[in-house]
């Protein structure tokens, strides 16, 4: 303990030290043609002390002594190694080399690997891009980049989730985001959403891009199978800054500022405004009962009674989404402190960012610490430290989807000649109730919701690890880590006294209260011994390693109805009180090597294996398997005679692995509950399972195959990487539905099995490429396609999740994942629709088409001038539907165009009765639209969900050179636009990326999101 | 540093890490779940969940509840096929009471020490079979509530008329097996236990059951009604004191008075046929039944004083919408959201911690009354239970004050007087009455008895399947559920195919 606390004030001082004892050498690296070289790696040789070239090719390094040796190294470019000696200046030209020949990725298990020894296919995140055009959700600046991900970004508010697909929907579950790991050690992405419809974000959330060194994504089964389990989905593999390679004291201040804007896609008709069945209001009353429909007169300027006891002129508002909504203002400022000496470095961040809601009273804080910490104990043992720890503080996460505290679900089918500013006085009555706008009170009053409704969830997060390794010689080393990831949650939220869909109590006041706390847990503990050895042209290296992981959940709640003080929302002031606590534990043990072969480095034969033992299995069965195996190829190298001079490096890659999922504990088990409150003195027992359980499950298996190419030509104008695979998902653990007349409403199965499939391809081409200007232009594109092979015996479907008014996500045997389904209309055997009295009736249950993207692709351009940067991009996503519960609203309400047809004499519908003559019976307008919510009928608002996007626009500056007399060495500015334009895009109303939820089980289902947001931003980076 | 302790460290993780799946048994099981339960509390959650709330389409389809709106509302008001309001009982009843009395019986079908509580769980398990068949003909019986006991996930649906066989036989068994000298229930809602009052109750049950076959197979009533009112065998509900009732409360509210208490109160009316009847017969229960309040939209406490004047209640007529309403022969007009028409009495037999009747004596000696008139028992007089009958409801609420006097009058009035000429029609008149609000049972007798000689709705949009074969113009039976018929297709095909159909048209067994 001792030797540590020195340890400690020993590295507080170390870069002090150093400063001290050491001096300055510059210079300036150019390639063949005297061009200058950016970004190339300059090392004191056996130290972590470094810097890099700016983008004029200068560097500047402290240096111990003159023995020192200095190491330059740059992707493409033969490394070079210099003696200081006495020089002042090392001016240096690198030599070109086979291309991709030194490039190092952090691979599973935070080893590092040369790239082209990989035979699987891994993309690296350009860490600049996800700084310079910031989300708040450092996942969702993942959109459009990586071939073979598709991200979404839920439109719920800042303090939302990033939805995070690699290669398709690897399981018929609702969860299939990769895992994320920091820094070699797993972290929890769960994505949460409250019982109020909220989105109560992701575990990525807690990381401040401005920490992130390199962030790699292992797409294939290949990539990820030595993470076993938890690798089905693949894995982001994110390393935070940790001051290696820092000389002496830096200090970097980020600064940056985001206004978001709401963006309004509607279309509304304004020939007729607010009123019912073609009459408008005649009092107040008749005002408050008819606010959210649209099916009154035509306008006429006339006064009309309105909602808020006024006489207001029958006109149309065409401005209420941009007049209610604010400009959302986001907020991030971080400091980063950090240094270094020849035996290790440190660094210290503090982030702010404070996120106000495009919605009133709605926001989002966070401060963020991170530290990184390494250090050579000895020559041979080293220690590293990680932690991160996050305060979120969510206050009024928006309800999305659903209806009531909806906001977005009211103001999207408000009358369209009311004023949404009208809602906001009186949003109460004399009594301090809600204020009615319609017969609907499930439309709940928007200014009530952000008055008087209140959610705040407050999160307290800590994780890292504590990483010791020892080097025994240079050929062999063991590592133990400890990793750890806890957070705790606060989490209230009210339904406030006086809504008016509440039932009035006997005594007291309506409403309902909730409190919860929650803590989570995940311990990780992991040893890796590694060695390697060359036997000739045979060179050897292999590692074996050991993982205990263990995750601890627990939630306190208390649930409290109807309360005896008006407006105080706390459990005591409850009536009734219901009292919860939930527990889980589980613990997944592994045990895990690799073997790596390469031959005379162009042949390269890499096999892995894991062993993962559940103890949420049954104990008969609960130890599996995971292997792979992968090769690499370097034909450039392997015929280096043979290639033409254009060839610069080719690669070819083949890969296999077997990976698995998880499972949950107590999935065995029947258990019994009691109400917490009794009834009249008696008790109330019942079976909790709605899920009749499986004591003989085992964890479902992915098996994937992949095939890729790599390719760098005409001296990197091109560069290609393209990757094929076959992903086939077995023993699919179902939660099959079955008939409610057994009791329950599902089983888990060990039956299903799905099949995706696709190609990824990168081409990166450098058009024009001179000493002052660059133009970098990259296609990336993704073809993911899958079936459902296999479900339950026998069942041809199972539905996963419903729309909030109609329409199923469904799996369907023979069919892509995610079915859109729902009723058509009844049709005659000719295939035109029944009409009975006018009104067409409930057809069959159809499926509409897949809800998942086909086609996903991305066309990056990056031109840089002198010290000027800009960056665009486009992207694309095809091949899917969308099924809109919000159209449906907007039609039966009165809003949406098609609801013209019919105002005057009623809706003569193009439809046939059963004896074969055409409907002529007209029906009144606002009762014949009204018939889409009550009979489900979908086919009307089933979208092609493909848009293009305008995305970003970013331009950066590098002012460095203007400032580098002063005491600042660099400085940055950046302004950017997200969500520029949407290009092309089918869905009425709304954005085609408005659907809201993380999980894969409500994947195409539109409801009452929160519009999209076009986000305009400027960073400023300063180094000192 | 010390390296060795280190290196020796790593290698105790290493070997903690190689015993790989130490204590999983332990992890794997929860702390702060129950996997066993005394199976008398699951007979009280099933009789409390047994109380599905009726009013969407059974309360309609007698009407005696309607609202003019369709979407969510629809159902019995229009006629019409909603598959979230129709599939309510199915749901209801399957993933709650039968899920767990079938847990109760099959845990304690070979216990002698818990007979009364396995008999009580027998009877309330057949009750809740019988509201199935009830609404939907051929229901899942056999195969019923299998899930986790015999890995049964789809289950047959069995013949209505076998399941009906099987629920008779179960009143008769259960009810005969109950012993007060063997084993105490005093978990039990309805009686805690009472071994004397659960006779009653199986006794009372089984005599519905028969009466179901008066239109069917005369004889089988006869036989099955002479079983149940065996002295022998225990009696039949014998006062209001053996009423089967959930007395709900601040954490556990009525539902169907919670719903017009709440966001849909101004949106239900009083069906214009049950106002008409109480003001033909001046009936001094309808005070406490309907009313119109100053300000229906507002909740109970602004509302306003509810006016019950009998005379000055009008019902909302049945065939419109929200919109054609107003061409309706005496439209009154509107209260602000609201329309004028008369509303359930919120603060009575709506109120949200209000009671909800399952089984009462008043129906029960209806029931006897047309037993006798029937002929298929020989005591009493068809008078004495039809009186007795209508008085025994005007004294179950324990805010009704009807005094003897005024119950005289009423039963003295020129419709309600007894007429043995009109017997039936006036039994099963005030049965409907006595029903009011325990709607599922209201249904079926209206169903076998024909009675109140309702009018059919006629609403413009109605299903065409009401007014096909010999529906007449109103719904006889509820289809199945959608899910069931995506989830269980064949079992569904196999039913549908065995009754004919699956439409709002087809009849139950006894309806025939």
């Amino acid at each position: 303990m001792r030797k540590i606390a020195m340890m400690l004030v020993f590295l507080l001082f170390a870069g002090l030290q150093v400063v001290l004892a050491q001096r300055t050498i510059t210079g300036k690296v150019v390639d063949s043609q005297g061009q200058p070289l950016i970004g190339v790696t300059v090392l004191v040789k056996g130290t972590t002390v470094g810097t890099a070239t700016d983008v004029e090719g200068n560097f500047s390094l402290q240096v111990p002594n003159d023995q020192a040796t200095l190491q330059l190294s740059y992707v493409g470019y033969t490394a070079q190694e210099i003696i200081v000696g006495n020089q002042a200046t090392i001016n240096v030209t690198l030599a070109e080399s086979s291309f991709m020949m030194n490039e190092v990725v952090v691979t599973a298990l935070g080893i590092k690997r040369e790239s082209k020894s990989l035979g699987y296919s891994t993309s690296t995140v350009n860490t600049a891009q996800i700084t310079e055009a910031r989300t708040v959700n450092v996942g969702n600046s993942l959109i459009g980049k990586i071939a073979g991900m598709n991200v979404t970004a839920p439109p719920t508010g800042p303090g939302g989730s990033s939805k995070i697909r690699i290669r398709g929907q690897s399981s018929f579950g609702g969860n299939n985001s990769p895992l994320i790991v920091v820094n070699g050690v797993p972290i929890s992405n769960n994505a949460d959403v409250s019982a109020q419809n909220a989105d109560l974000g992701d575990g990525l959330q807690s990381i401040n891009p401005e920490d992130i060194e390199s962030m790699t994504v292992l797409k294939g089964a290949t990539a990820a199978a030595l993470y076993g389990y938890r690798a089905k989905d693949g894995v982001i593999i994110i390393t935070t800054k940790s001051g290696r390679g820092q000389q002496g004291i830096g200090v970097e201040v980020n600064s940056g500022f985001q206004a978001d804007q709401a963006l309004d896609y509607t279309d509304f008709q304004y020939e007729y405004g607010q009123g019912e069945s073609g009459i408008r209001a005649a009092s107040v009353a008749d005002a408050q009962k008819s606010g959210v429909w649209s099916f009154g007169t035509k306008f006429d300027g006339a006064d009309v009674w309105n909602v808020d006891g006024q006489l207001h002129p029958y006109v149309p508002y065409k401005d209420n989404i941009k007049n209610f909504y604010n400009t959302g203002l986001i907020f991030n400022n971080s400091v980063a402190l950090s240094g270094g000496n020849e035996n290790g470095g440190f660094r210290l961040s503090l982030s702010n960012s404070n996120a106000n809601s495009i919605i009133p009273e709605t926001t989002f804080k966070k401060n963020i610490v991170d530290l990184g910490l390494n250090y050579n104990l000895t020559k041979k043992l080293s220690v590293g430290l990680n932690a991160n720890y996050s305060i979120e503080k969510k206050h009024n996460p928006p309800a999305v989807g659903g209806q009531d505290f909806n906001i977005n679900n009211t103001l999207y089918t408000l009358a369209n000649s009311i004023d949404q500013a009208w809602l906001e006085f009186p949003y109460k009555d004399a009594d301090g109730n809600e204020q009615p706008l319609s017969r609907f009170t499930n439309r709940t009053n928007p200014y009530w919701t952000i008055n008087q409704r209140f959610e705040d969830h407050d999160r307290n997060r800590i994780f890292g690890n504590v990483l010791l390794k020892y080097e025994f010689t240079d050929w062999l080393y063991i590592q133990g880590r400890m990793g750890q990831d806890f957070y705790s949650v606060a989490h209230d939220y009210n339904t406030p006294t006086g809504t008016r869909f509440l039932t009035a109590p006997a005594s007291g006041f309506n409403g309902t209260y909730y409190q919860d706390q929650e803590t989570f847990n995940e311990r990780n503990l992991d040893f890796l011994i590694g060695a390697n050895h060359s036997f000739g042209d045979i060179d050897v290296s292999a590692s074996f390693g050991g993982n205990s992981m263990d995750q601890i959940g627990q939630v306190l709640s208390t649930y409290v109805t109807n309360f005896y003080v008006r407006d105080l929302y706390s459990t005591a002031n409850g009536q009734t009180k219901e009292p919860g606590f939930s527990y889980y534990h589980k613990r997944v043990n592994s045990l895990y090597g690799t073997l790596d072969l390469s031959y005379k480095g162009f042949l390269f034969l890499n096999a892995t294996g894991r062993n993962d033992w559940f103890s949420t299995l049954n104990p008969e069965s609960n130890s599996y398997l995971y292997p792979s195996v992968s090769t690499s190829f370097l034909f450039t190298e392997a015929f280096a005679s043979a290639m033409p001079e254009w060839m610069n490096y080719g690669k070819l890659r083949l890969a296999y692995a077997e990976v698995g999922g998880d499972t949950s504990p107590y999935t065995n088990q029947l258990f019994y509950g009691v109400n917490t409150n009794t009834f009249n003195g008696f008790a109330l027992g019942y079976i909790s399972n709605s899920t009749s359980p499986n004591p003989n499950l085992k964890p479902l298996k992915v098996k994937e195959s992949e095939i890729g190419l790599e390719l760098i030509l005409l001296d990197r104008r091109i560069s290609l990487d393209v990757a094929g695979y076959i992903k086939n998902t077995i023993d699919e653990i179902l939660n099959v539905d079955i008939s409610q007349a057994s009791g329950y409403t599902s089983t888990k199965v060990n039956l299903g099995r799905l099949k995706n499939q696709g190609i990824e391809a990168l081409l990166t081409l450098v058009p024009v490429r001179n000493a002052n200007f660059t133009w970098e232009t990259a296609f990336n594109y993704t073809h993911n396609t899958s079936e459902v092979l296999e479900l339950a015996s026998g069942q041809a479907r199972i539905d996963v999740g419903s729309g909030d008014f109609f329409g199923t996500t469904s799996h369907e045997v023979g069919m892509p994942l995610a079915s859109l389904r729902g009723f058509d209309y009844r049709r005659n055997a000719d295939g035109t629709i029944q009409t009975a009295n006018g009104r067409f009736l409930q057809g069959n249950i159809i499926t509409f088409g897949s809800a998942i993207p086909t086609d996903i692709a991305g066309w990056l351009n990056t031109l840089t001038y002198k010290g000027f940067r800009l960056f665009a991009q486009f992207d694309y996503k095809g091949g899917h539907k969308i099924m809109s519960n919000t159209n449906m609203n907007m039609l039966r309400h009165g809003l949406h165009k098609m609801s013209l047809n019919g105002r005057e004499g009623g809706v003569v519908f193009d439809g046939y009765n059963t004896d074969g003559s055409a409907n002529s019976v007209a029906v009144e307008a606002e009762s014949f639209y009204a018939d889409y919510r009550s009979k489900a009928v979908a086919t009307p608002f089933v979208y092609d969900g493909s848009f293009i996007k305008f995305r970003t626009l970013s331009l950066g500056a590098d002012l460095s050179k203007y400032v580098s007399k002063s005491f600042i060495k660099g400085l940055n500015v950046n302004a950017y636009v997200n969500n520029v334009a949407l290009l092309v895009g089918h869905v009425d109303n709304l954005d085609p990326e408005t659907v809201y939820a993380t999980s894969d089980n409500k994947s195409g289902l539109e409801s009452s999101a929160m519009p999209t947001t076009r986000s305009y931003g400027l960073n400023l980076n300063i180094k000192f | 540093m010390k390296i060795k302790h280190i290196i020796t460290a790593v290698f105790a993780l290493m070997i903690g890490v190689s015993s790989c799946d130490k204590d999983f048994e332990e992890i794997n099981t929860s702390p702060t779940q129950a996997t066993t339960l005394d199976p008398m509390y699951q007979l009280a959650q099933a009789e409390y969940s047994s109380a599905v709330s009726d009013y969407h389409y059974q309360g309609e389809i007698v009407q005696n509840i309607i609202t003019p709106y369709g979407g969510v509302l629809e159902g019995g008001n229009r006629n019409t096929y909603i598959d979230a309001n129709a599939s309510a009982f199915f749901v209801g009843l399957y993933t709650g009471p039968i899920k767990n009395l079938i847990d109760v019986t099959e845990k304690l079908k070979d216990n002698p020490d818990r007979v009364n509580l396995y008999s009580m769980a027998r009877i309330w398990k057949a009750y809740c079979f019988q509201f199935l068949v009830d609404c939907y003909g051929d229901v899942p019986y056999t195969d019923a509530g299998k899930a986790f006991i015999s890995n049964t996930f789809l289950p047959k649906y069995d013949d209505q008329k076998a399941i009906y066989d099987d629920i008779i036989k179960e009143f008769t068994e259960a009810t005969d097996a109950l012993d007060a000298a063997k084993d105490k229930v005093p978990g039990d809602i309805f009686y805690k236990g009472d071994i004397a009052k659960w006779k009653k109750l199986g006794n009372s049950l089984l005599l519905r059951a028969g009466m179901r076959y008066t239109k069917f197979n005369s004889s089988t009533a006869a036989t099955i009604v002479a079983k149940a009112t065996n002295p022998a065998r225990g009696g039949l509900l014998s006062s209001n004191a053996d009423n089967v009732a959930l007395q709900y409360t601040s954490a556990f509210t009525y539902p169907t008075g919670s719903m017009l208490n709440g966001g849909e109160r101004h949106n239900y009316y009083v069906g214009a046929p049950l106002v008409n009847y109480l003001k033909l017969t001046n009936d001094p229960r309808a005070a406490y039944m309907i009313c119109k309040y100053p300000i229906p939209a507002n909740p109970l406490a602004t509302a306003g004083t509810p006016n019950t004047n009998l005379a000055d209640q009008i019902g909302m007529p049945y065939g419109y919408d929200e919109t054609t309403i107003a061409n309706a022969p005496g439209f009154p007009g509107k209260i602000g959201a609201a329309y004028a028409y008369s509303q359930f009495n919120r603060a009575t037999v709506a109120a949200v911690e209000g009671k909800m009747y399952l089984v009462t004596y008043s129906q029960t000696l209806l029931l006897l009354a047309e037993a006798r008139e029937r002929g298929y028992i020989s005591t009493g007089t068809v008078k004495d239970y039809y009186e007795s009958g209508i008085k025994a409801c005007m004294t179950q609420q324990s805010y009704i004050t009807i005094t003897t006097a005024q119950q005289d009058a009423f039963l003295a009035g020129a419709e309600v007087a007894f007429d043995p000429a009109s017997a039936l029609e006036q039994i099963n008149e005030q049965y409907w009455i006595s029903s009011f609000m325990i709607w599922n049972e209201a249904w079926a007798n209206f169903r076998r008895s024909g009675y109140p000689a309702l009018s059919p709705i006629n609403y413009p949009g109605e299903d065409p399947s009401v007014d096909a074969g010999t529906a007449g113009g109103f719904i006889h039976k509820l289809p199945y559920t959608n899910r069931e018929k995506s989830v269980n297709p064949a079992n569904v095909a196999e039913a549908t195919a065995r009754m004919g159909g699956d439409n709002l048209g087809i009849r139950v067994f006894w309806d025939k």
